[in-house]
């Protein structure tokens, strides 16, 4: 074990969540007089905050959760926001204007680095800050992937 | 309840890991939802209680948690633990509701008594006398509603709700090493004020 060990594990130590670990932890404490220290705070402030331990009982919340999206809330799947329309629209907009000029031979439509930026950053402008209740802010990211996707296949038609 | 086609039975739902559960949530399964909000109502509702010291205030936040929980469902990238999405969800909602109360005039954490009769768990605890108990309970209370947010909610989320440090790195959005940091000052604050706290009752 060390130091991130012990700074990462102790609290779960002492709360007996990570029994098998005594005996690295005192091995550890034992050359490490600043890990120890920590040790020893830690307990006392565990042992400072046992009184708060003892937990309101929660309520149970189903009842009027139910009652909540029954009647008021829309699942997601229902409920796309304005910008997935915007962008749907534009694709199939795009889309019709390839498929209607029928004589015209499938190109492959690269685009210039320059051009890609500028549509990325004009996706992005119309995307919404990531939202923070999506996991790890990762949605946002994802979001404007997807929606530089969708301008290019808009942009240079399906290629196929 | 009438069950959608494609909703699970709650057997079903009870075996199935927090990620299948929300899977069955994405696709609008509100017995799965029932089965999420079973598993972690508890803990939620008493983290935000913890961080509102109002009960009123932590079950309507807490509603909202598993509202959005419903809502984003399908959006969810199975990157983090169900768990760590639903605090991060109920952290993001705490500092919420903490910049409205800053807003307001200061209230009081709420005496212990006023919260329900048979709520209290450790056997540790029972052996305690009640009066007792419930003074150091306010007293440590008030040491930690003295605390700013963001370190009371490191104190809550590390120490009462025993979340390991990579939950708390995708809780609180933050690196290793600056969780380490602040959840070390957030520590030495806590003390100071429990000390502070002792001193004024033991003159
Ligand atoms: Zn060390």
């Amino acid at each position: 074990m060390n130091c991130r060990d012990l700074e990462k594990n102790s609290a779960a130590w002492l709360q007996g969540r990570r029994p098998e670990l005594a005996e690295s932890i005192a091995e550890h404490t034992g050359k490490c007089s600043r890990c120890a220290l920590l040790l020893r705070e830690e307990k006392a402030l565990l042992e400072s905050l046992a009184p708060l331990r003892a937990e309101p009982t929660a309520p149970d919340l189903w009842p009027d959760l139910y009652e909540r999206i029954r009647t008021t809330t829309p699942h997601r799947a229902a409920t796309r926001p304005w910008y997935a329309f915007a962008l749907t629209g534009a694709v199939a907009a795009a889309l019709a204007f390839v498929s209607l000029r029928p004589q015209e031979p499938v190109r492959e439509l690269t685009l210039a680095p320059e051009d890609e930026v500028r549509i990325v950053r004009m996706a992005a402008d119309v995307l919404p800050a990531p939202d923070p209740a999506d996991d790890a802010g990762y949605e946002g990211m994802r979001a404007t992937r997807s929606a530089r996707q969708a301008i290019l296949i808009g942009y240079a038609g399906d290629g196929e | 309840m009438r069950l959608g086609r494609t909703d699970k039975s709650v057997g079903d739902l009870q075996i199935l890991p927090d990620e299948d559960v929300l899977r069955c949530c994405a696709s609008g399964d509100q017995q799965a939802l029932r089965e999420l909000t079973r598993r972690y109502q508890a803990p939620i509702f008493r983290f935000l209680y913890r961080m509102s010291g109002s009960r009123e205030d932590a079950e309507e936040a807490a509603m909202d948690v598993f509202t959005k929980a419903w809502q984003h469902a399908g959006r969810f990238q199975y990157r983090a633990k169900v768990s760590t999405w639903l605090y991060r969800i109920a952290a993001n909602l705490a500092r919420d509701a903490h910049s409205r109360k800053m807003a307001r005039p200061q209230e009081a954490w709420p005496d212990e008594r006023q919260l329900e009769r048979g709520s209290l768990g450790s056997a540790e605890t029972d052996a305690l006398n009640t009066l007792e108990r419930e003074d150091q309970a306010r007293q440590i209370r008030e040491a930690i509603d003295q605390l700013n947010e963001s370190d009371r909610m490191l104190i809550v989320l590390y120490y009462l709700e025993e979340r390991d440090y990579e939950e708390m790195q995708a809780i609180t959005g933050v690196s290793y090493t600056v969780l380490k940091t602040r959840l070390a000052r957030a520590r030495q604050r806590l003390k100071a004020k429990l000390e502070d706290g002792y001193k004024r009752t033991v003159p």
